[in-house]
């Protein structure tokens, strides 16, 4: 199999995060709820991981709260930063998971840059946004179906230039760029586990610089007589029993990435890209790229996509087609109605998945 | 019913009854939940103070559940100033008094 769907979850795990989640089944208990040794083996692999994300992601242990997913994260932020009816500024590249939210809350939501690549037109449209008086903004990283990596850094200092409250979704550059809560300022950052961090699915980190409305309450292990969930962090977005296999997985794939480090990363996702991106445009297809492109690329052909993803993976190649759960991308980028068939590189990428990519695709293109 | 000697040992050394640990050491530091207790177990043990992670004991915990570091009675007010300097949020400090109960210390 050639895995080239890393923007839906890495493959494979690397052997550490498998050894990892199996040591947690057969030597964890429930973190923070007891002090006999399976316990408190427990709450020293989340804690571990804790500490280690932090780190990584510049804040204290305490900031980060486990989740089980990039989604529950946004969801938390959102459900934080966003009341019914308030005007929230988002990017014209925005996931489902940004989107429904703030549509299920009533916001009235202004998409701010439109235009594929273009700094100029992201940063002048939303900063336009801020100006006009808006109560929250939530935007992405990189674009999950096009690879357009926003310029998040500038964003984040309009953003707390004009004192807006507002919440970054790494869930695909978390662990392929760097992503710090101290330097960007955000109220929240949410990110999945089993993404560019390479651990297992189900798991996903919400770093906060401020205390997250509960989505779920219940046992925390903590201050058990009050009615209301402990008002801290990271008690407050943590009710109920942690993933532990999955965060000992989490810690894992955060040693291995420190390990392989962000810039070898990220260059060789982004080399794959170019590599794909000129190989599909010789074909006459039609290929989103640009500046500021991660080893994410879409195309379109003459063909309908799910017929190219399907025909590929008879060819033992995973890519995915349709919207990518991101209809407001391709809005923006005029692939509505026709969807992209998206190729994403992750840690294994190499020339040769590239060759064999391109070599498949014009005999499907060929012979439609 | 099982005869005490046949049940085999599980609890590895350092996992031991909070009061015994109390009572081992001296005094006690208690935190409103787990993780701020790591982060204090984890920068005394940097700075070479040696402390025990355990449960608080359920009377001196008056909102519920918490955790404690439990520190030698010599190495208290060192642990506290560490503790402060590093901006690790603790509850409250118990010292064991010559008739062997808990006494707040207050600071």
């Amino acid at each position: 199999m050639i895995y080239l769907d890393h923007g839906a979850t890495s493959y494979p795990k690397p052997d550490s995060v498998m050894r990892a989640v199996n040591r947690a089944l057969k030597t964890c208990g429930n973190p923070g709820r007891g002090g006999h040794p399976l316990a408190m083996a427990a709450g020293e692999t989340v804690y571990a991981c804790r500490e280690k994300a932090g780190a990584f992601f510049d804040c204290m242990p305490e900031q980060v709260v486990f989740t089980s997913s990039c989604t529950q994260g946004l969801n938390m932020a959102i459900g934080t930063l966003v009341k019914p009816g308030d005007r929230v500024v988002i990017s014209g590249f925005e996931h489902n998971a940004v989107v429904r939210p703030l549509y299920a809350l009533g916001a009235e939501m202004i998409v701010a840059g439109r235009k594929l690549f273009s700094w100029e037109d992201t940063l002048t449209d939303f900063e336009k946004a801020l100006k006009s008086g808006v109560k929250a903004a939530i935007f992405t990283h990189i674009s999950n179906v096009f690879g357009y990596i926003l310029p998040v850094e500038q964003m984040c200092a309009l953003c707390v230039k004009y004192g807006v409250p507002f919440a970054v979704d790494t869930a695909q550059s978390a662990g392929i760029c760097p992503v710090s809560l101290k330097k960007w300022g955000a109220d929240f950052i949410a990110m999945p586990g089993h993404k560019g961090l390479l651990g297992p699915q189900g798991t996903g980190i919400l770093l906060c610089n401020r205390l997250p409305k509960p989505l779920v309450y219940g046992g925390t292990g903590s201050q058990s007589f009050r009615r209301e969930m402990p008002p801290f962090l990271p008690d407050a977005g943590e009710a109920g029993t942690l993933n532990v296999p999955g965060i000992a997985g989490l810690y894992a794939g955060i040693s291995q990435v420190q390990k392989t480090g962000l810039s070898q990363i990220f260059t060789r996702e982004e080399q794959a890209a170019k590599q794909c991106a000129a190989g599909l445009e010789e074909m006459g297809l039609t290929v989103f790229s640009g500046d500021h492109q991660s080893g994410t690329v879409s195309f379109c052909a003459p063909i309908d996509c799910e017929e190219i993803s399907g025909r590929l993976a008879s060819y033992g190649i995973a890519v995915r087609s349709g919207l990518h759960c991101a209809p407001l991308a391709h809005e923006s980028a005029g692939t509505l109605e026709t969807g992209t068939v998206r190729i994403s590189y992750g840690h294994t990428a190499e020339k040769k998945q590239t060759e064999r990519l391109l070599c498949a695709l014009s005999h499907i293109v060929e012979k439609p | 019913m099982a005869n005490l000697a046949e049940i085999e040992p599980f609890e590895p050394p350092g996992h031991s009854l909070p009061w015994e640990v109390f009572i081992m050491m001296g005094c006690m530091i208690t935190f409103r939940s787990i993780t701020p207790a790591q982060r204090g177990e984890r920068t005394l043990k940097n700075k070479g103070i040696s402390c025990r992670l355990g449960r608080t004991p359920r009377k001196l915990e008056e909102m519920g559940c918490g955790y404690s570091l439990y520190v030698p009675r010599e190495k208290i007010y060192e642990a506290i100033a560490i503790l402060e300097e590093k901006s690790v949020n603790y509850r409250k400090v118990y010292m064991l008094s010559p008739q062997g109960m808990p006494e707040e210390i207050v600071l």
